[in-house]
């Protein structure tokens, strides 16, 4: 059965009209930026409904609307919840938000905390990592955004691709974080009403009783509670999603940017009502038996059981969809990427005396050049989304621990953290290639854990938080 | 071990009863913070 295509044309009205709206909506909120702290921390004064929106719209990605039905159609209903579970990353980095603001109210970026909490070799592992999971997201993000635009219209590969970078560059680049998390909001609604429109078409035209009979009939693995890979996902899928979160800059700039004491609760409720959207999405996956759709490949069966459900209708709601989902993480990477590469390199790095001024323009510079060489790299189009991401489970959970015992143990010196992560990653690269991806991260966090419990018990860093908040001032001072 | 009928429908009902919610709540919280004007 082939996919509903909606015509290259209005696909590319369709990229025209939100490209322009996001681009004037971005050029409107910019207008309110004067310093360096309106452009990368929207003025650290972001509220809790705009905070709990930017939340959820980043974390729910093109992966959620499109890799959660796959994984229901491959694995079942571990598939779906297990990649629910990942909401435990947006709820275990609540408290640490609240933590990170008080340890660094002045603070701008991950890599900031690594430096000043750790020393030089663990800051040199740690941006590694964060470079190149950051890297792996933004090339994964716009290839999926060429082959998805691609494979639901008919657009070539090439404009899809190029379309979705060029928008979210000018609209991060004119209204900064501000731009970032206002068109989060409207992303985010836009993602939910479209997933319970085809969620509330499949409960009335097909229902959950012939859902089950029609998968226990001819899937009845899909069921299975004792299905080992499955299980085995759903706990690698708990830690990459930990992992991605807790040492992101995506985040971290996020735990800068919203009002003091808005941080724990907007990322407690943004995890609580981002929970369900795999479950929702995934189950959509699951009527395809009942519906007779045999998908050529499993990561096309969400977009094929909504144009079966809606027709064309339901093609253009499914491209609408995909594209928010895409734009609300491309944006936020951007942004968030921009700001590590502007402040841990550029400052960190190569001048260290430069000026406000001088930092706010280079990192729109960063902006424009992050969005080329993603074009650049994206135009191979070498691999496909799930493998990429899977791959950087291995790098991400090694981070976990060190960040953790990093903001709330004082013993944990930078020796032992920058091994744990060299080593936690090296591991679950091991377990990737030999065993499966669905194991990478676990490996990954387990042995970054064991190491950073080592040096707990070895040494005492004694390390003094208030040095911290010390250091954050007397840069914000200097610049 | 399979899921039950009953689980299933459970489980689905549920993520759907919180997945409505979300953009209410979600537009809701965005009208109190812009009266209060605390959206920035």
């Amino acid at each position: 059965m082939d996919i509903i295509q909606i015509p290259s044309v209005w696909a590319l009205a369709i990229l025209l009209v939100f490209g322009a709206l996001w681009v004037a909506f971005g050029w409107w909120l910019g207008k309110k930026n004067n310093s360096l702290d309106d452009f990368m921390l929207a003025g650290r004064n972001v509220g809790f409904a705009f905070a709990t929106a930017t939340a959820m719209a980043t974390w729910i990605t093109s992966n959620t609307t499109l890799v959660a039905p796959q994984l229901t159609y491959q694995f079942g209903i571990w598939g779906m919840v297990g990649y629910s579970m990942a909401a435990l990353g947006l709820i275990l980095f609540a408290p640490l938000a609240t933590r990170i603001k008080s340890l660094m109210p002045n603070g701008y970026t991950c890599g900031d905390f690594i430096r000043q909490r750790y020393g030089r070799f663990a800051w040199y592992v740690f941006l590694i990592v964060s470079m190149f999971y950051a890297f792996g997201w933004l090339v994964s993000l716009g290839m999926a955004g060429g082959i998805l635009l691609s494979a639901l219209s008919g657009i070539d590969y090439y404009i899809g691709m190029s379309a979705i970078l060029l928008i979210c560059v000018l609209y991060t680049l004119l209204g900064g974080l501000r731009a970032v998390i206002a068109t989060d909001f409207i992303q985010t609604i836009i993602i939910l009403l479209g997933v319970l429109w085809i969620a509330y078409v499949c409960l009335q035209d097909v229902g959950l009783e012939k859902i089950y009979s029609s998968v226990s009939h001819e899937s009845p693995e899909l069921l299975n509670l004792l299905f080992p890979a499955a299980i085995m996902f759903l706990f690698n899928n708990i830690f990459f999603g930990i992992g991605e979160i807790f040492h992101s800059n995506v985040w971290w700039s996020r735990a800068f940017a919203f009002k003091k004491d808005v941080g724990k609760k907007s990322f407690l409720l943004s995890g609580l009502l981002w929970f369900p959207i795999p479950i929702v999405t995934g189950f959509i996956a699951l009527s395809a038996p009942a519906l007779n759709i045999y998908p050529p490949t499993a990561d096309m069966i969400g977009p094929l059981v909504a144009a079966k459900l809606l027709g064309e209708i339901g093609a253009i709601f499914v491209f609408v969809v995909v594209f928010s989902a895409l734009a609300s993480s491309l944006d936020s990477l951007l942004a968030a990427t921009s700001d590590l590469l502007t402040k841990d390199i550029y400052k960190g790095l190569i001048n260290k005396k430069a000026s406000k001024q001088q930092l706010l323009r280079v990192s729109k510079i960063t902006i424009v050049s992050l969005g080329i060489v993603t074009w650049i790299l994206c135009l191979p189009r070498v691999t496909t989304l799930g493998e990429l991401l899977n791959f950087t489970g291995a790098f991400v959970a090694s981070t976990i621990w060190p960040i953790v015992f990093g903001l709330y143990q004082r013993r944990l010196n930078g020796l032992y953290a920058g091994l744990a992560m060299l080593i936690g990653t090296s591991l679950g690269l091991v377990g990737y290639f030999t065993i499966g991806f669905y194991v990478a991260a676990l490996i990954s966090c387990l042995f970054s854990l064991i190491i950073c419990l080592i040096g707990i018990w070895l040494k005492n860093a004694n390390f003094q938080w208030e040095n911290l908040n010390e250091s954050n001032k007397k840069q914000a001072g200097e610049m | 071990m399979s899921i039950s009928i009953t689980w299933f429908e459970l489980l689905i009902n549920v993520a759907l009863g919180i997945a409505v919610l979300a953009p209410i709540v979600l537009i809701t919280l965005v009208i109190i913070d812009l009266k209060k004007e605390q959206l920035w």
